[in-house]
């Protein structure tokens, strides 16, 4: 084998080494998704509470914000618990507000945006239930609920 | 040596006790007997009062029943009326976020003389969104 050769297949060895350490190295930082979570009712809606699944089993929660609607609590109540431990197939939000019928909102409005990192490379399936909906005065109302997914990096 | 007369003490008492009863000899009943012992007895019962003797019938099954419904609605009492819990504020039978609201409404309407404190209210909220209904929020 010539010099020219040896050097060639050094070389060569250094790259793989060099791609293996850095693909080992790196944690796979996946991508991140928002999962909007939208009420909709004629009558304003003072609180709520939805449950949040993962169809596939697994989802790793990273955030959980507010929706529209300042008057309500930011970030909505969840088991701060279970989104720290890491992955978990579901998540329950819940948050009210005492503001009057006026400020409420009505119509089709967000109510929380989870943001998710997805690690897998299935497209995630999330499904959400209105667990509860009320008036201003603590009447139950029949909402309907609505997911939209936007990718993120 | 004499077997007639050691033989029966070497056997087990059990074994004795046994043969002596077999040995004993029967009594010999005249059917005429039993006849007057059965007429007898037939005519004592009958000359017992009518009412005594159907009381204990009459109040036995009534007794009975009772005791059972009673006892069946011991049993059955705690799942057909459900004691209401105490975080069931609006009575609806479950626990979700209008229980929530319910007390924030109360605290708001009556401040401290409500008794709830925000702490409570919290407590409530973190507790209807466990995922681990066991474990304190």
């Amino acid at each position: 084998m010539s010099r020219r050769a040896r050097v060639l297949h050094a070389a060569l060895a250094l790259l793989g080494a060099a791609a293996v350490l850095s693909t080992t190295a790196q944690p796979n930082a996946g991508t991140f998704t928002t999962v909007d979570v939208f009420v909709d009712s004629d009558t304003p809606v003072a609180a709520w509470q939805v449950e949040l699944t993962e169809q596939r089993g697994a989802m790793q929660i990273v955030g959980i914000e507010r929706g529209d609607d300042s008057t309500f609590r930011d970030p909505p109540f969840y088991d701060r618990v279970a989104v720290e431990r890491g992955t978990t197939d579901r998540i329950v939000l819940a948050s009210f507000s005492l503001s009057g019928a006026a400020q409420l909102p009505r119509g089709k409005v967000r109510i929380a945006r989870v943001h998710v990192r997805a690690t897998g490379a299935a497209q995630p399936d999330y499904e959400a239930r209105l667990v509860a909906a009320g008036t201003v005065d603590g009447r139950p109302i029949d909402a309907q609920l609505s997911l939209e997914t936007q990718p993120g990096r | 040596m004499e077997p007639t007369t050691e033989q029966p003490e070497t056997l087990p008492p059990a074994i004795a006790s046994r043969l002596r009863r077999l040995d004993r000899a029967e009594a010999i009943l005249d059917p005429r007997t039993d006849g007057a012992v059965l007429e007898a007895a037939r005519s004592y019962f009958a000359a017992r009062p009518a009412a005594a003797r159907a009381r204990r019938a009459r109040w036995a099954v009534p007794l009975g029943a009772a005791a059972a419904v009673l006892l069946a609605a011991v049993l059955v009492r705690p799942i057909v009326f459900h004691t209401p819990s105490a975080d069931d504020v609006d009575g609806s039978g479950r626990v979700d976020v209008l229980d929530v609201l319910a007390l924030a409404r109360m605290r708001a309407a009556g401040g401290d003389a409500s008794g709830i404190t925000d702490a409570r209210i919290e407590e409530l909220a973190y507790r209807i969104v466990a995922l681990d209904s066991r474990r304190a929020p």
